[in-house]
């Protein structure tokens, strides 16, 4: 076998045996207590590759090494005729492995943050249940549906708590009728009932009575408004409802207030009472499903739900939030948003369909020295161009996460702030700075420039770009010394007995120290090139110093001649 | 003769490449921590960790003249001697340099820690320590402007803001709505390059023969001679299996296996035993000379195998 195609056969099995017992490793310390069963094999191959391509370095130049180690033949025509593919096989997987990298990488981030999340909540869900506090260990349970609803976990605490709701909702007393109170006001009364005969010539008595009752309640003194109202409602009640059966007339009242609500402007009030009708066996009436679903489509405009929230913040939260709001140039908002200071903190962000969800949020903008906002709210919501406030939870749309303003708003509504953030922008130099191995190189690279922007530290971005880049210079220059190492120290004696291959595990144990401290030197380059030249220009101090070494390293397999048939001197 | 004072010619020549790399690696990870004015941390960190870790590059050598004097000289009697003499002369090389008036002084002088300087966070940048992140839009006549920080540790709501914050320099700390908040960075950490020393800390050679610059010179030479046998005694590892490649990599693996052997007889235990040993055998010997004298007889034990199961083998070879 010529020593190209030995190089490639030695190196890929090398490769192949080592993944399988990072993978064998990674099984055997699986434990169920650390990572949600759900995960683990996902965890398992993540840890594999996570070793396999932390090792790689290590694994090519031991293959490069036993490949031509074991070879026969003149060992300066070994080594010179193992250049080429010695040079595709590094390219190889030199390159896999920067792709593979952030991949595996967020993988095994994202397992291992759903399974800490997981535990926890499922810790306070049942220390809540246990304490009588219902609605925490709901909502604490909810986080554990939303990351594994199947585990076993789960479902019986799930019906631990079902049975525990049951219960006190038997002893609960119901709640008092809600009445809306309205002020006077002929003109809009006036509005109002034009918008009512409108409706009523379209045979949409419904709405028709809404609008005359409004304008009844507006205006008490406005008898046509009030013929009207009488006149729709006995028409709506000619078409099937009957006039003495209560239950049907506390119905159309609840889809009154319900319409009311949406048309008032409070999409989420209104979700909540056909919410509340729908489940209430009420789902195929049509009105209710028309007006379910226009609050719903109103609500998502200026509110959004729990459930997005707990899914989002349950995958890959990014903690410890606090970023500035990048300062607006040449645009018409220009001028005062450039003035002012916007930042905002929170416990937490996740991104997910396109938004970036925060917890516990705040928002502060000031402008000479003084707050002009500052707003407080337990979720929110980044789409583009705007920040929503209100949080609904969809099952009990009577639960309601309203913010707080302690200063402003300094214009617009209250439940929501406009801001000129790209949320994948802001999640990217978010996530650079917690995890930045999680990101792709191209991502990486932008996340350096919109960390400035953003006011968020790049150093740790840099960091990882600079451990990054180091990997293919270690790739090829392992395998330059390798070829070098098996070209030395070749058996003189004629032959090659196969069982000396059973040395293999050996050798492999015993580069381990040499493998961690080469290691430990490529991050001092790092270190270093990042103390000198901080920022980008610090990848071009570490590639420069790398692509000394590896051109010494190259420049000893090349060179490398065997004068006396003895090895290479 | 040419061949055998090659190969040492050779390796003193290796010696000083090595003793340049470590001493230079060593160096930048101390000196990784100085601040970054200081431009000179580097060399002078490089300068005291050369004198240092002369028995960790002369042990270096040596192992890679194993291999050297294994393929270049034929007889291993002769081979032992040129290690014997190589280390010798590594050795005084490094333990005379130490004593030299001029050098003691240099080390003496450049040991003096220098005053701490302040660092402050970057302006317009979060800058997190621990759990809490501190943002200052600038930094003007002694105060933080705009500034604000973030515990989040603590309970929500959690943002504090104040538009000029006082800067306490005696401290590095800001005062944001009553509570102080640390505006400096932190000191940097030396990158420890073989963070699992400091299991053994103190009792590697190169630390024993730090230690020992005022002790008396027999004692030195003592250590550091009971070590060199020690070390030449590991010879066997060159020729272990049939496979010079796997011989190689075990060597590699055995240089860190006889600096831990040599910390661990040194470590309080072992050498309690020792010392006990030897006062109950009416030995009345310094610590660092018993030690040495156990290395000797090791390595000269495993030296005394090596060459008699070398000899039996050429013999069956012959036959």
């Amino acid at each position: 076998m010529n020593s190209g195609r030995r190089i490639f056969g030695v190196a890929i099995l090398l490769d192949i045996i080592a993944f399988a017992c990072f993978l064998g490793y990674a099984m055997a310390s699986y434990s169920a207590n650390r990572i949600v069963p759900a995960f683990a094999l996902r965890w398992e191959a993540a840890e594999a590759l996570h070793g396999f391509l932390g090792a790689l370095a290590g694994l090519q130049f031991l293959g490069l090494a036993i490949a031509l180690g074991s070879s026969r033949g003149k060992a300066e025509e070994l080594v010179q005729g193992a250049i080429v593919p010695t040079v595709i096989l590094s390219a190889f997987l030199a390159a896999a492995a920067l792709m593979a990298g952030p991949h595996v990488e967020a993988l095994r981030s994202g397992v291992r943050w759903a399974s800490a999340t997981f535990s926890s909540s499922l810790d306070a869900a049942k220390a809540g249940l246990e304490a009588g506090d219902l609605a925490r260990s709901r909502e604490e349970l909810g986080v554990c549906q939303a990351i594994s609803r199947r585990d076993p976990r789960v479902a019986e605490l799930e019906s631990r708590l079902s049975a525990a709701e049951i219960n006190t909702m038997r002893n609960a007393a119901p709640p008092p009728a809600r009445e809306l109170v309205q002020p006077m006001d002929p003109v809009a009364a006036k509005d109002y009932y034009l918008k009512a005969l409108a409706y009523a010539e379209k045979g949409d008595y419904f709405s028709a009575n809404w609008y005359a009752s409004t304008a009844a309640r507006l205006d008490p003194s406005y008898t046509d408004a009030r013929r009207l109202a009488a006149t729709s409602w006995e028409e709506l009640h000619s078409r099937g409802a009957d006039p003495t059966d209560k239950e049907r007339a506390a119905f159309y009242s609840r889809k009154l207030e319900g319409y009311g609500l949406l048309r008032s402007g409070d999409p989420v009030g209104a979700y909540r009472v056909f919410k509340e009708l729908a489940d209430a066996k009420h789902a195929d009436d049509p009105d209710v499903r028309r007006y379910l679903a226009e609050s719903l489509t109103e609500t998502e405009k200026t509110a959004f739900f729990k459930d997005e929230v707990d899914g989002a913040l349950s995958s890959y939260p990014v903690p410890d939030i606090l970023f500035r709001v990048p300062p607006v140039h040449g645009s018409a908002k220009g001028p005062s948003r450039e003035a002012s200071l916007g930042l905002i903190a929170a416990k937490d962000a996740a991104w997910s369909g396109g938004a970036l969800y925060f917890r516990e949020f705040e928002y502060l903008e000031a402008a000479g020295g003084t707050p002009r906002a500052l707003v407080r709210s337990p979720y929110a919501k980044l789409t583009d161009g705007k920040i929503l406030l209100v949080c609904v939870e969809r099952d009990r749309p009577a639960n309601v996460y309203k913010p707080t303003w302690t200063a402003g708003p300094s214009s617009g509504p209250a439940s929501l702030v406009e801001l000129p953030l790209v949320p994948e922008n802001a999640y990217r130099a978010l996530a650079a700075r917690v995890d930045p191995s999680t990101l792709s190189l191209l991502e990486a690279w932008e996340a350096v420039g919109e960390a400035k922007a953003y006011g968020i530290d790049a150093a740790p971005i840099v960091g990882d770009l600079l451990s990054r880049s180091a990997l293919p210079f270690a790739v090829f220059t392992a395998a330059a010394l390798g070829a070098l190492a098996g070209g030395r120290f070749r058996r003189r004696e004629a032959g090659f007995p196969r069982g000396l291959y059973a040395l293999a595990p050996f050798m492999a144990a015993a580069l381990v120290p040499v493998f961690l401290i080469s290691s430990r030197i490529d991050i001092l380059i790092s270190a270093w090139s990042a103390r000198i030249e901080p920022g980008l220009s610090s990848l071009l101090l570490a590639a420069g110093i790398r692509t000394m070494v590896l051109f010494l390293a190259v420049l000893l397999m090349a060179g490398a001649r065997d004068v006396d048939g003895d090895g290479i001197d | 003769m040419k061949v055998w004072l090659g190969v040492i010619g050779r390796a003193c020549l290796e010696f000083a490449i090595i003793l340049i790399l470590i001493s230079f690696a060593a160096g930048a990870s101390i000196a990784i921590s100085a601040p970054a004015s200081d431009t000179n941390a580097v060399l002078r960190g490089a300068a005291k960790a050369a004198l240092d870790l002369v028995p960790l590059a002369g042990v270096f050598t040596l192992f890679l003249a194993f291999f050297s004097f294994e393929l270049r000289v034929k007889g291993r009697a002769a081979g032992w001697l040129g290690l014997l003499l190589l280390g010798v002369i590594l050795m005084s090389f490094g333990l005379g340099i130490r004593r030299l008036p001029l050098i003691r002084g240099a080390v003496a002088t450049s040991s003096g820690g220098g005053a701490k300087v302040l660092r402050l966070i970057p302006a317009a940048t979060a800058e997190q320590q621990d759990r809490v992140a501190l943002w200052v839009g600038s930094f003007a006549g002694g105060e933080a402007l705009n500034a604000v920080a973030v515990d989040f540790s603590s309970d929500y709501p959690r943002l504090a803001y104040s538009a000029r914050a006082p800067i306490d320099f005696s401290t590095g700390d800001v005062d944001i709505q009553g509570r102080a908040y640390r505006a400096t960075l932190p000191d940097a950490l030396p990158l420890a390059l073989v963070p699992e020393a400091s299991i053994f800390s103190g009792y590697w050679i190169w630390d024993r023969l730090d230690s020992m610059d005022d002790a008396p010179l027999f004692n030195v030479f003592a250590a550091a001679g009971g070590f060199l046998l020690l070390a030449i005694g590991f010879r066997f590892l060159c020729r272990i299996t049939g496979w010079p490649l796997a011989n190689a990599l075990l060597a590699a693996a055995g240089l860190g296996g006889l600096v831990a052997l040599d910390a661990l007889l040194s470590g309080g235990a072992i050498l309690g035993t020792i010392e006990a040993f030897a006062r109950r055998i009416g030995l009345s010997l310094p610590a660092p000379v018993l030690l040495a004298c156990v290395e000797g007889i090791i390595g000269l034990a495993l030296g005394a195998m090596e060459l008699t199961a070398t000899s039996r083998r050429r013999r069956r070879a012959g036959e």
